[in-house]
């Protein structure tokens, strides 16, 4: 009995030595305008802009991590979570930044959660599996996942967001968007906008915002359901067409219906015709709804 | 080696190997530059090695505008034998390839997706499985979509509508693919 305890207790001690965490607390320089980039694998990256001069990092790498490598050079800054050579173990980062708010990110992981929050610059961020959440920002960003869910909440001015069946959520941008999902779902509930490009093919895509003048707003679907909110002031140029969905529409009194089959289509202009909004689907049906 | 060579062999062996076997359906069969190259190489160093600038006058310029009067007699002859019917046109001495059909265009995207496809798998002890699983499934969605698209541009095949649909879910295909290329590449 007392063999089998102390053999235990060995195997414990043993296993709390392998997974041991290690603390992260170190401060790097990067310019107030530089890029800080990362590349980390699993775990999660959280970034926070703020009124300081260079960056904090802490956070913690669990024993299968080799090494987190800082690199100031030119002015940026790069962080790697490096692992051992052809590490079939994974290994683990739990990384908070703390840095100034005009800094540009460009953050890559894998199945690592991204969250940046306060950060005025360029984003520029890539996950596989991992879920993105943005808050914040005010420039440009550049989203990619191939499974995660992307939030965006911030008064961006350029969005581009690809996923392969993660969600696309943003919320309060304008002037240009650029979203593409293949089973996820689009929503853009913004301000107002110059160009919008959603396209999906099972996922619903729902966008509310005011079409600038001479605004492009177009959105495509398979089969997921389409719903737009717009501006009970509406100047546009309004082309809607399904090959076997339906169409409602609180705009113009147009929507025909094929005589032989099940497709509709909606041309109507309403305003001044300022703007272009063209909705296409196969099998999605389409609602186009006044604010 | 080629920049294209290094940067394959960079990647994962199987990985490169897939890249290799991707359809190169515009490129010609017979790629009559190597030879062209090789000639103006081969005839322009002794111009350089005697110190002369072969643009220069002399027998560089002769050489160039030899090779344009070449040049210009195989335009004319073919021109010629076009306005003859055609039928004398000497099509197997080009060796050009015939248009790609649809269908073999399809077969042979679906064998460059296979590769890739075989390339993640193959790294499936690296990748999460669930990853991998998604990138299929996601495939199979667009896949089953563009059947139903091919399906109803059959019934109505001047229809725009369908056609801009089709050629948005083969992008949004090559989009998965590129995405499935370089998780097979970067684990």
């Amino acid at each position: 009995m007392r063999i089998a305890i102390a053999l235990g207790t060995i195997v414990l001690l043993g296993a709390s030595v392998a997974y041991a965490d290690r603390p992260v607390d170190q401060t790097a320089k990067v310019n107030k305008d530089g890029t800080v980039s990362v590349s980390n694998i699993a775990g999660s990256v959280t970034v926070v802009g703020g009124n300081r001069s260079d960056v904090h990092i802490t956070g913690r790498l669990d024993d299968n991590v080799e090494e987190l490598r800082v690199e100031e050079r030119d002015g940026d800054l790069r962080i790697e979570v490096i692992l051992p050579r052809r590490s079939h173990r994974g290994g683990d980062a739990d990384l908070k930044l703390e840095v100034p708010k005009g800094v540009a990110l460009d953050i890559e992981t894998v199945s690592a959660n991204i969250e940046v929050e306060g950060v005025a610059g360029d984003v520029d961020l890539e996950s596989v599996s991992g879920g993105v959440r943005v808050e914040g920002g005010d420039g440009v960003a550049d989203v990619q996942s191939v499974s995660g869910d992307i939030e965006l909440t911030g008064a961006f001015e350029n969005v581009d967001a690809e996923s392969v069946s993660g969600g696309i959520d943003v919320k309060g941008a304008s002037g240009r968007i650029d979203a593409s999902t293949t089973s996820g779902r689009i929503e853009v509930a913004g301000g107002d906008f110059d160009s919008v490009d959603l396209e999906s093919m099972s996922g619903r895509v729902e966008f509310a915002g005011d079409p600038r003048k001479d605004a492009d707003i177009s959105i495509e679907s398979f089969s997921g359901r389409v719903v737009l909110t717009l501006p009970a002031s509406l100047s546009a140029e309004i082309d809607v067409e399904t090959h076997s969905g339906s169409i409602e529409s609180d705009f113009g009194s147009g929507v025909r219906k094929e005589k032989y089959g099940a497709g509709a289509w909606l041309e109507t202009s309403v305003g001044g015709g300022e703007a272009s909004i063209e909705v296409s689907t196969f099998s999605g049906s389409v609602s186009l709804r006044k604010k | 080696m080629s920049e294209q060579e290094r940067h394959e062999e960079q990647l994962d062996p199987e990985l490169a190997a897939a890249i290799q076997r991707l359809p190169r359906e515009l490129e010609p069969a017979r790629d009559l530059w190597p030879g062209i190259r090789a000639r103006l190489h081969e005839e322009s160093a002794p111009a350089r090695a005697g110190g002369r600038d072969p643009a220069a006058g002399g027998h560089g310029a002769w050489r160039w505008l030899a090779i344009a009067a070449g040049i210009a007699v195989v335009a004319v002859s073919l021109a010629y034998g076009i306005r003859r019917g055609g039928g004398e046109l000497p099509t197997a001495e080009l060796h050009l390839r015939p248009p790609i059909a649809t269908d073999s265009y399809d077969a042979a995207t679906a064998s460059s997706s296979d590769d890739v496809m075989q390339a993640l798998e193959a790294r499936i002890d690296d990748l999460d499985p669930a990853t991998v699983a998604t990138i299929k499934e996601n495939l199979q969605v667009i896949d089953q979509a563009l059947d139903e698209i091919r399906r109803a541009i059959a019934e109505d095949p001047s229809n725009r509508q369908l056609q801009q649909l089709q050629s948005s879910g083969e992008r949004q295909r090559g989009e998965v693919l590129r995405r499935a290329a370089t998780l097979a590449g970067s684990a």
